[in-house]
């Protein structure tokens, strides 16, 4: 017996018109997903493009570009900006977390136009971490490890003086900042001079007034025999010490290039406002990054921003060597 | 001819309008610059400059958010404006870098505590303020005598910013070692489970620190804090944990 078979009477016999229009849909459909394929690789090899064989900047002259190379020696560039203990004595309030965490708010924060100090990641395992991937002066990649430390554990000084948290703060903070003098390749200080006995990382040895006692700061020099000490007995690889403190022109510049001619130093001549640290020192660390030349980065801090800091950046830049 | 007298008193007035002109161009900003690192004299006639100058309110309310934030700020607090307290208790809603709850706390009497503090509370629970006035809201409470509450303590020790869970942290120590807040420790459960080593660090430190009776009163909860920390994959939270535990077994 013949088998009768029947169709739906809604579909169109084999090979009719629908038949057609289905497989004009089903190219089509797999055009559209081979055109989103091909750009998403696209996409892919452009960004691993701009990644690894992104075109290196363009420097103003070979000593700038030197700088830079030297600077970005390594795939991991290690930078600390170490917050010191800011108290306010005769007062009792202490700053430098309040700082520090407005720098991480702003380093944090979405690049804009000309701001390379931004979009940074942070560690989840490490508060101190900031992380940030750019491409070095050869065009590869780098990764910029920042560590950004506090010295205080909060805003009363004399509470502070009582919590055992408190030590283990300041000798971590005093570590990470001698450490990086030999492993960083840079460290900022923004933090009190201690008339010339700093950098200081914890609560103040007071006078009798209960004010800093700065006569014997200046005879110890409990902050900076450290540093002399460890330029001297061990090989660094830093290349830029930013000293943001009062009058750090004055007290270091030349005890330090004594000891390390050849590192670069940002100091200030001025008494220096806080803020005016703070803005300061984001502009170094910007400027890092965008491998400004000498004539940009003394710029850059000399902005409205930046200027009533005074700070100023020396021996970083190479000298040219005369072509004899 | 000018007579020697006359050249005298032409010679004091030019100085007389020379000083009176410098003093013309000297901004307010000038003068809250000489606050910092000057001797007591300049800085009390910097203070004594700002006093006289008429429009001083409107140009620090307007300066606030902008460059001069910080000096602005300054100048309140060292002239302690507190007419300014509204203007600054409602700018500080938007200020991220939380500078304003300082110099608020400055110019508040502790009958404003209760009043104030509310607001703050409210806005730590305002997903737009920023880390930094948290930490500032947070700090101000220990001072202000604020409680936060179990939900918002919760939710606050969940904050995306560790600076943030590590000043609740400090307020709860606070709270445990100075106002004696009798509240149980299950603070410290959540913190030595932190995922930044710093804030373990903290919590063990402030678990050397309480007093006998509520160690005594919390044995088990704090030996299961210390066995949390045992086998930390940070070596110095595991050191420290081996020392508080040395000292908690004496």
């Amino acid at each position: 017996m013949k088998k009768i078979v029947t169709r739906p009477d809604f579909l169109e016999p084999e090979g009719g018109r629908g038949s057609r229009r289905r497989r004009r849909r089903r190219r089509a459909i797999f055009a559209a997903l081979a055109l989103v394929l091909l750009g998403g690789v696209g996409i892919a090899i452009h960004r691993y493009r701009a990644a690894h064989e992104f075109p290196p900047p363009a420097f103003e002259d070979e000593a700038c570009r030197q700088t830079y190379v030297n600077f970005y020696r390594n795939p991991e560039i290690d930078v600390k900006v170490v917050f010191g203990y800011k108290d306010a004595r005769p007062a009792r309030f202490v700053a430098d977390r309040y700082e520090r965490m407005i720098f991480i708010q702003r380093l944090t924060a979405k690049c804009t136009k000309k701001n390379f100090a931004c979009d940074f990641v942070r560690s989840k395992t490490d508060a101190d971490l900031l992380l940030r991937r750019l491409n070095g002066p050869d065009g590869k990649p780098r990764t910029i490890f920042l560590r950004a430390v506090p010295s205080s554990v909060g805003p009363d000084d004399e509470e502070n003086r009582v919590d055992p948290f408190q030590k283990w703060r300041t000798r971590y903070a005093n570590l990470a900042f001698l450490q990086g003098l030999t492993s960083a390749d840079a460290v900022i200080y923004n933090g009190h001079s201690r008339a010339g006995g700093g950098p200081d990382f914890a609560p103040p040895r007071l006078a009798k007034d209960l004010d800093v006692d700065f006569e014997w700061y200046r005879k110890n020099e409990p902050g900076f025999t450290p540093i002399v000490s460890t330029l001297e007995g061990a090989p660094s690889r830093l290349k830029l010490l930013g000293l943001y403190s009062c009058a750090s022109s004055k007290h270091f510049l030349d005890r330090v290039r004594k000891v390390k001619p050849d590192l670069g130093l940002i100091t200030s001549p001025k008494l220096i406002y806080f803020s005016d640290a703070l803005e300061s020192s984001i502009e170094s660390i910007s400027s890092l990054l965008a491998m400004k030349c000498e004539g940009a980065f003394r710029h850059s801090l000399t902005k409205a921003r930046t200027r009533a800091s005074g700070a100023q950046v020396s021996g970083f830049f190479e000298e040219e060597e005369s072509a004899d | 001819m000018v007579s020697s007298r006359a050249w005298g008193f032409l010679g004091l007035f030019a100085v007389a309008v020379a000083s009176s002109t410098a003093q013309a161009g000297a901004h307010w900003w000038d003068y809250a610059r000489r606050f910092t690192g000057e001797n007591d004299k300049v800085r009390e006639n910097a203070i004594a400059e700002l006093r006289k100058m008429p429009d001083l309110r409107a140009e620090l309310k307007k300066a606030l958010g902008t460059t001069e934030h910080f000096l602005a700020l300054d100048v309140i607090q060292v002239l302690d404006l507190k007419g300014m307290t509204n203007d600054l208790l409602a700018f500080a809603e938007k200020d991220k870098t939380g500078y304003s709850y300082h110099v608020l706390n400055s110019l508040l009497e502790p009958k404003d505590y209760a009043r104030v503090g509310q607001i703050y509370l409210e806005r730590l629970d305002l997903p737009k303020t920023a880390p930094a006035a948290k930490m500032a809201i947070l700090d101000s409470a220990a001072r202000m005598e604020l409680t936060l509450g179990g939900p918002r303590t919760e939710r606050l020790l969940r904050d995306d910013s560790p600076e943030v869970r590590s000043s609740v942290l400090s307020l709860f120590r606070n709270e445990l070692l100075r106002r004696n807040y009798q509240r149980g420790l299950d603070v410290l459960e959540k913190t030595i489970a932190d995922p930044t080593f710093q804030i373990r660090i903290q919590t063990l430190f402030l678990v050397s620190e309480l007093p006998p009776s509520l160690r005594r009163a919390n044995l088990g909860l704090i030996d299961g804090v210390l066995a949390k920390c045992k086998n930390d994959p940070n070596v110095s939270v595991k050191a420290l944990c081996a020392t508080v535990t040395t000292e908690a077994d004496q």
